[in-house]
C-alpha cells in the first residue's frame, strides 16, 4: 500500500462500481468506503448510464462482463455521457487483449481479478486526482469567466490594452479620455477581477486565452 | 518388363541384347510346336484350325518386348510355314504370305503396346475393347495377307479364298482372344503376386479353379457325350460357370478360364469327332465366349478397384472425423477450462476484498460489528465457491450418474430458484404450466437440473437485449406413451437463422466469455439419458426441447 487516501484530500470523493457479481460488488463497496471514499455500485451498465445524481470529482470501476452493454461498451459511453470521468476496467485475469483496448479507449488503469487492494487503491487515486484537476480546472474557467462578465465594455476594452503593456496616457489617448479616469477604470477591473497587483491581471488574460479554444 | 514404356523402340544393352536373342530362339521354337500342334488337326480343305494359339504368342512378345522382337516373329512365320506346311507355293507367294502376316502381328502387337499403357491385370473395360478391336483387325489383315500372298502365285483357288480367308481369321483371332490375356499376365510376371496372397484365400482359389475344370468337363459330357439335343444348341450352357469365374476372379479369372475352356471344346470335338462338320459355328461360339467373358472380367475388377476406393476414402473419411472430434474436445476443454476459471475469480475476489476490508476494520476496536460481518461474507464466498467445485465435480463424474426417480415439477422449481435472483432483477415474468399427473423421470438431478439452467441461463441472456415485458415460459407434457418433453421458451426475438445451424458447436457462442460449450454438454446429457435436446425451428420464439424417456429400457433402440 503506497498510500492511505483516508488521509488525503480525496477522501469523500464518490467512486462508482459497475460489477454484477453482488459479493465481488458488496466487497469492495465495503472497502472502499473503509478507505475513505464514498462508493456507489450498479449491477448493469445500464444502471448506472441511468443514475443522474452523479457526483464530481469520481471515478468508475466496470467490470468487463456485464449482462446488456459490456464494460468497454459503457466505457465509451460514458466518454459523452460524462466527458473526462476517469475510468477503471476490471478484466478476468490475463485477459490483455481486454486490457489494451480499455486502455486505447482512455482507461486510467486496468485490475485482474482477483483484485490486489494495493493496485485498487492506487488505481482509485490516480484515477480521482486526475478528475479533481480535471474538475478544478473546470470550475477555475467557469469561475474566471463570471468574473470577466462582470466588466463594462469599456472597462473590458481598458483591460485588453493593459495587459497588453500599454500605459494609462497611451490608453487616454486612445479613448480621448483623462489619465485620470484611466486609473479609475484600472481600480475597478482590479477591483471586479478580485486582483491585488497588475501581475494578476497579466496572468488572467494568459488563463483567458489559453482557456479560449476549449472553453 | 518394359510394359510402360513410352516408345516403341528403346536403347537396347549389351546384357539385354543377349535376352533379345535367347528370348526370341525359345519364341521361335515355341511358335514352330505350337504352329505344329494345331496344324495336326486340320479341318478344312485349306490348312484351317480350329483354333491358332501361336499368333497369340508372337503378338504378346511384340506387345511385352517392342518391336526389337520383329525380326523373331517373322523368322518365326517363316519357318513354321516351311517345316510345318512345307511351304505349299513359290517362294514369291509364300514370301509375301508370311511377311504379310508376320508384319500384321508385329503392328498389332505395337498397336496394343500403345492403346493400353497399363499391365493386364489392371486392365478396365476401355482396355479389353482396344485389345479386342486391334486384334480383330491385326488377325483380318493377316488373313488377307496370307491369302493374298498364296493367290498370287495360284496355290490357291480364287474361289476358296473367302472361305480360307473366314477360317484363318477366326482362328487368329480366337487363339488370340483365348490365350494372349495369359500369356500377357506371365509375361508381366503377374504371378508374381500369387505367393504374397493370404494362405487361405489361394486356397479358395485353387479351389475354385478345380470347381471351374470340373463344372466345364461336366458340361461338355453332357453336351457332347449325353447329348439330349444337338451339341451346337447347348453349348451355350458353357457361359455360366465362366461368367461365373471372371465375376469372382476377374481378368485373371478369365485368362485362366478361357484356356481351359478352350482345350476342352477342342477335345471333345476331336473325341466325337464333330470337328470337321461345324468348326467355324463352334469357333463363333468360342469366340463369343472369349470376348464375353473377358469383359466380365475387367467389370468385375472395375467394381472392386471402385470398391476398394470408396473404402479407402471411407477409412479417410473416419480418420478425419475422429481428428476432428478429438479437436472439438480439445477446444472444449479449453473452453470449459476458461469458464471455470472464470466463476472461481469471482468468489476469490470477493473474498480477497472482504479480507482487505477485515484488516481495516480489525484495527479499530468500534469496528467490530462490521468486521464479524465481513467476515460472515467471506464464508459465504467460500461455501460458493466449494459448492460451484462440487457442482463441476458431480457434472464431470458423468460415467458414474446418480440416476434417481424425480418429479418434473421438482426439476422444473429447482432451476427456477437457481434463476430466481437473475430473473428479479431482469424483471422477467415467470410461466409454467406442467401438466397433470407426470411420472417421475429416473435422471441425474444433479445433471439434468445443469440442463435445464443452461436453458433458462440462455434464455435470461436473450431477454436482456429485448424491451419490455419479457417472459419465460416453461411447459412439461407427455409426448407418447415413454416420453415427458420440457420445453423452455422465451419472448426474445428468437435466434437467428445462420446461429441456429452452429447452435450445438462448440466455440459457437455469441457471449463474450466461454459458455458456448454449455448447449454441447446438455445435448450430450440429455443424450446420455436416453433423450434428445433441440431447438423448435417452427417457433419465431426461441423455443428449446428436452425430450426424456420415462423408462429408459424400453427407449433403446
Amino acid at each position: 500500500m503506497s498510500t492511505d487516501p483516508s488521509q488525503t484530500a480525496l477522501a469523500g470523493s464518490a467512486v462508482y462500481l459497475v460489477e454484477d457479481d453482488r459479493a465481488v460488488r458488496e466487497s469492495l463497496e465495503l472497502l472502499l468506503r473503509l478507505r475513505g471514499f464514498i462508493p456507489k455500485g450498479f449491477a448493469s451498465g445500464e444502471e448506472f448510464l441511468a443514475y443522474s445524481a452523479l457526483q464530481r470529482p469520481a471515478c468508475a470501476l466496470l467490470d468487463v462482463r456485464l449482462p446488456g452493454i459490456d464494460g468497454l461498451e459503457l466505457q465509451r459511453q460514458l466518454r459523452t455521457k460524462h466527458p473526462g470521468l476517469p475510468t477503471i476496467v476490471i478484466t478476468a485475469h490475463g485477459d490483455v487483449s481486454t486490457a489494451r483496448t480499455a486502455l486505447r479507449d482512455g482507461a486510467v488503469d486496468f485490475l485482474e481479478k482477483p483484485i490486489d487492494e494495493g493496485d485498487l487503491l492506487d488505481a482509485v487515486t490516480t484515477a480521482l486526482t486526475s478528475d479533481q484537476r480535471i474538475v478544478q480546472e473546470a470550475r477555475d474557467r467557469e469561475e474566471l469567466a463570471a468574473r470577466l462578465q462582470r466588466l463594462t465594455a469599456r472597462e473590458m476594452e481598458v483591460f485588453e490594452r493593459i495587459t497588453n503593456g500599454q500605459h494609462n496616457r497611451e490608453i487616454a489617448e486612445e479613448f480621448g479620455i483623462s489619465p485620470r479616469t484611466v486609473e479609475v477604470h484600472r481600480a475597478r477591473i482590479m477591483e471586479k477581477l478580485r486582483a491585488r497587483r497588475v501581475a494578476d491581471l497579466f496572468r488572467l488574460r494568459f488563463d483567458l486565452e489559453r482557456n479560449q479554444p476549449g472553453a | 518388363m518394359t510394359f510402360h514404356s513410352e516408345s516403341l523402340a528403346e536403347p537396347i544393352t549389351q546384357g539385354a541384347f543377349g535376352r533379345l536373342f535367347v528370348r526370341s530362339a525359345v519364341f521361335i521354337a515355341l511358335y514352330v510346336l505350337l504352329d505344329a500342334a494345331a496344324y495336326t488337326l486340320p479341318a478344312a480343305p485349306f490348312a484351317a484350325t480350329p483354333w491358332n494359339p501361336h499368333p497369340a504368342l508372337a503378338v504378346v512378345l511384340v506387345i511385352d518386348g517392342g518391336i526389337w522382337y520383329a525380326p523373331a516373329v517373322f523368322a518365326a512365320v517363316a519357318l513354321a510355314e516351311v517345316l510345318v506346311r512345307d511351304a505349299p507355293g513359290t517362294l514369291l507367294g509364300t514370301a509375301i504370305a508370311c511377311a504379310g502376316m508376320a508384319g500384321s502381328y508385329v503392328c498389332a502387337g505395337l498397336a496394343v503396346r500403345r492403346l493400353v499403357r497399363v499391365p493386364w491385370a489392371h486392365a478396365g473395360v476401355r482396355h479389353v475393347a482396344r485389345f479386342v478391336a486391334v486384334a480383330a483387325a491385326g488377325t483380318l489383315v493377316a488373313a488377307a495377307l496370307y491369302v493374298g500372298g498364296y493367290l498370287t502365285d495360284g496355290t490357291l483357288d480364287l474361289a476358296e479364298a473367302p472361305r480360307a480367308l473366314a477360317h484363318l481369321w477366326i482362328g487368329d483371332l480366337l487363339g488370340l482372344a483365348v490365350l494372349a490375356p495369359l500369356l500377357l499376365l506371365l509375361a508381366q510376371g503377374a504371378w508374381r503376386s500369387w505367393p504374397k496372397l493370404d494362405r487361405a484365400v489361394r486356397r479358395v482359389a485353387v479351389r475354385d479353379t478345380i470347381l471351374l475344370i470340373a463344372a466345364l468337363a461336366a458340361l461338355l459330357v453332357v453336351v457332347f457325350g449325353v447329348k439330349p439335343f444337338d451339341e451346337f444348341r447347348m453349348s451355350y450352357l458353357l457361359f455360366l460357370p465362366m461368367i461365373a469365374f471372371a465375376l469372382r476372379y476377374g481378368l485373371v479369372g478369365a485368362a485362366i478360364g478361357l484356356p481351359c475352356a478352350q482345350v476342352g471344346f477342342v477335345l471333345s470335338l476331336v473325341i466325337t469327332e464333330t470337328l470337321s462338320t461345324s468348326a467355324v459355328e463352334f469357333q463363333l461360339l468360342m469366340l463369343t465366349l472369349a470376348i464375353t467373358t473377358l469383359f466380365f472380367g475387367a467389370l468385375a475388377d472395375e467394381r472392386s478397384r471402385s470398391g476398394e476406393i470408396l473404402a479407402s476414402r471411407e477409412r479417410e473419411l473416419r480418420v478425419q472425423q475422429s481428428a476432428l472430434s478429438q479437436a472439438q474436445r480439445a477446444a472444449a476443454a479449453a473452453e470449459l477450462a476458461a469458464a471455470l476459471a472464470h466463476e472461481l475469480n469471482q468468489p476469490l475476489s470477493a473474498i480477497g476484498t472482504y479480507a482487505s476490508a477485515c484488516r481495516v476494520l480489525a484495527r479499530n476496536d468500534n469496528d467490530r460489528e462490521q468486521l464479524l460481518n465481513a467476515l460472515e461474507r467471506v464464508a459465504e464466498e467460500s461455501a460458493r465457491a466449494g459448492q460451484f467445485v462440487r457442482r463441476m465435480r458431480d457434472f464431470f463424474r458423468s460415467g458414474a450418474a446418480h440416476m434417481e426417480r424425480v418429479d418434473v415439477a421438482a426439476l422444473i422449481a429447482a432451476a427456477r430458484d437457481q434463476a430466481a435472483d437473475r430473473l428479479a432483477r431482469s424483471r422477467i415474468a415467470w410461466r409454467e404450466s406442467i401438466e397433470a399427473g407426470l411420472p417421475p423421470l429416473p435422471v441425474d438431478r444433479v445433471q439434468i437440473g445443469a440442463v435445464l439452467g443452461n436453458l433458462l441461463g440462455n434464455a435470461i441472456d436473450a431477454l436482456a437485449e429485448s424491451g419490455p415485458p419479457r417472459a419465460i415460459e416453461v411447459r412439461a407434457r407427455r409426448t407418447g406413451a415413454n416420453a415427458i418433453r420440457i420445453e423452455v421458451r422465451d419472448s426474445g426475438p428468437g435466434v437467428a437463422a445462420e446461429v441456429r445451424d452452429r447452435l450445438f458447436q462448440p466455440m459457437s457462442t455469441s457471449k463474450p466469455e466461454g459458455m458456448g460449450l454449455g448447449l454441447v454438454i446438455s445435448r450430450t446429457i440429455a443424450e446420455r439419458h436416453g433423450g434428445r435436446l433441440w431447438l423448435d425451428t417452427e417457433s419465431h420464439q426461441t423455443n428449446f426441447c428436452l425430450e426424456l424417456p420415462i423408462d429408459p429400457a424400453s427407449h433403446e433402440h
